[in-house]
């Protein structure tokens, strides 16, 4: 059964202690870089009370990936989005988030079997050169994801994107669950609490905050999710790029014809290009689940509600 | 020849023949012998709903078992498990067992054990050493009863066999999800033969 209270805790801490934390550094008439820096600020600090209230604590060493993204990237991603809301120069903030892109995925993989001889001498599962090419390809695409929606969000509003953001990290929360990774998925749900309390905690600020680049934690939590759900749960590849590009849906409403569309239906069409192909996504994994408890099991978990538990 | 270099010939040839029956006691005195797999089991127990119990294995593992008959003291244990190899008579639980939320078998894809202190008891030994489990690694000890008696199986092998019962906690190790329907202290039982 899907430990009701657990994932409710998870959303409900998240979003509380996001909006708390935007209400308080929006209050007033706050500094430029305090209004650019207090989004990454809640979505983490949400995320991390989120993490505290389902017992997954950050803790040192840092052995596991869900312990690696709470001790590691997520203060690494808090303290490259302070910085870049003080920098005046865009370029070496930018410079700065790429390198993260580029460092998240190695960190969230250090010593696994992908990387590390675990079991002997040559026994990595990757050979260097394949290592490189998937590291490589990882920073690749969160950079795309991450500048692409950094555009979007300067043409539309910081809180349109963080919407489909928090969308995004709905669904990834609940795959990454069916995958057969129920902590990771609570880690995703606090995210998506966060990102969703933020969001709604800016729409009622007065002034609202910047749109200047503030997706560096919503982006690289829902990448950190989707790799834990990769690489140590069993969600497949093609449901993790799914996963990782439908936020890309939300440019669709930018193209011409769609642009002159009154600005509610932009909305809607916007939740609705993310939505749907996040909805696909969820019924696959769905499937995938049930089949595997129904076909495999041997009478012990007839239904999808015993989903998660051995108990 | 002289008497004197007889006597000095006599003297060398018993120290020789001494040191090599000595030789051939050590030899005996620390037999190392590897673990089959085909013959040992190691099995679990875990409560559930402390109502009764699921019972699990692991099917793959090997080990090295050095059996000193002089100074039992100095025998070894060292045992290496590929978590992945877990059974619970049940493919969907194996493999959430496997992922994160249990063993995490990405991350910590071996269970080892390395005996650090032996010492001979009626019927068998008392061993402790290190149980890596999870990433963590605590001492652990427990009763190994056997060892004493050679088979030859089949022809030319010699075999001896080895077996035990214990418990470890596994929040101990970092494994601790679900502790509520699922018990803390798990019974392990060791059979192992053991062959060189």
């Amino acid at each position: 059964m899907f430990e009701t209270v657990a994932l409710a805790k998870a959303v409900l801490i998240g979003a509380l202690v996001a909006a708390g934390i935007m209400g308080l550094a929006c209050r007033g008439t706050p500094p430029p870089w305090r209004r650019d820096a207090c989004w990454s600020w809640a979505v983490g600090v949400g995320v991390l009370a989120a993490s505290g209230a389902t017992d997954q604590w950050p803790h040192w060493p840092a052995l596991e990936d869900r312990a690696r993204f709470l001790t590691l990237l997520l203060p690494l991603t808090l303290a490259v989005e302070t910085w870049a809301a003080i920098l005046p120069s865009r370029g070496i903030a930018w410079l700065v988030r790429l390198g993260l892109a580029a460092i998240a995925a190695p960190i969230l993989l250090h010593n696994s079997v992908y990387l590390a001889h675990l079991s002997g001498r040559d026994s990595a599962e990757w050979s260097l050169a394949e290592a490189t090419v998937v590291l490589c390809g990882l920073a690749a695409l969160l950079a795309i994801v991450w500048t692409l929606m950094s555009g979007l969000e300067r043409r539309s509003s910081s809180q349109a994107v963080h919407g489909v953001l928090a969308l995004d990290a709905s669904a990834t929360a609940l795959t990454v669950m069916l995958s057969g990774y129920y902590r990771g998925g609570l880690l995703g749900l606090g995210l998506a609490g966060a990102i969703a309390g933020a969001t709604l905690a800016s729409s009622i600020s007065r002034p609202q905050p910047s749109t200047r680049g503030s997706l560096g934690m919503s982006v690289i939590g829902i990448f950190a999710v989707v790799i834990m759900g990769r690489f140590f749960g069993a969600l497949s590849t093609s449901l993790a790029a799914c996963l990782l590009l439908a936020p890309l849906g939300a440019w669709t409403v930018e193209l011409p014809r769609l642009r002159k569309l009154a600005p509610s239906w932009r909305v809607m069409a916007r939740l609705a290009c993310v939505a749907i192909p996040l909805l696909v996504v969820l019924i696959i994994a769905q499937r995938k689940f049930t089949a595997a408890s129904t076909g495999r099991s041997r009478a012990f978990e007839p239904s999808i509600s015993r989903a998660f538990r051995l108990s | 020849m002289t008497a004197a270099a007889i006597r000095r010939l006599a003297l060398a040839t018993i120290l020789m023949a001494g040191s090599t029956v000595a030789g051939g006691n050590a030899a005996r005195a620390a037999d190392t012998y590897l673990v089959d797999p085909i013959h040992s089991s190691i099995s679990f127990m875990i409560s559930h709903q402390k109502i009764s119990n699921i019972h699990g294995r692991f099917n793959n593992f090997s080990g090295k078992i050095t059996i000193n008959s002089d100074d039992p003291t100095k025998s070894s244990f060292a045992l290496s498990i590929p978590v992945e190899s877990i059974d619970t008579n049940n493919t969907k639980r194996d493999e959430h067992l496997r992922a994160p939320d249990y063993f995490n078998v990405k991350q910590f894809p071996t269970m080892t054990f390395q005996s650090t202190k032996v010492k001979p008891v009626d019927g068998g030994f008392e061993v402790t050493g290190d149980l890596t489990l999870h990433g963590v690694t605590k001492p652990i000890s427990f009763t190994l009863k056997g060892g004493d008696k050679v088979v030859e199986f089949p022809k030319g092998i010699k075999r001896i066999g080895l077996t035990s019962t214990f418990s470890i906690v596994r929040s101990d190790f970092g494994v601790n999800a679900e502790l509520g329907g699922l018990g803390d202290e798990i019974p392990i039982t060791v059979g192992i033969e053991a062959a060189k």
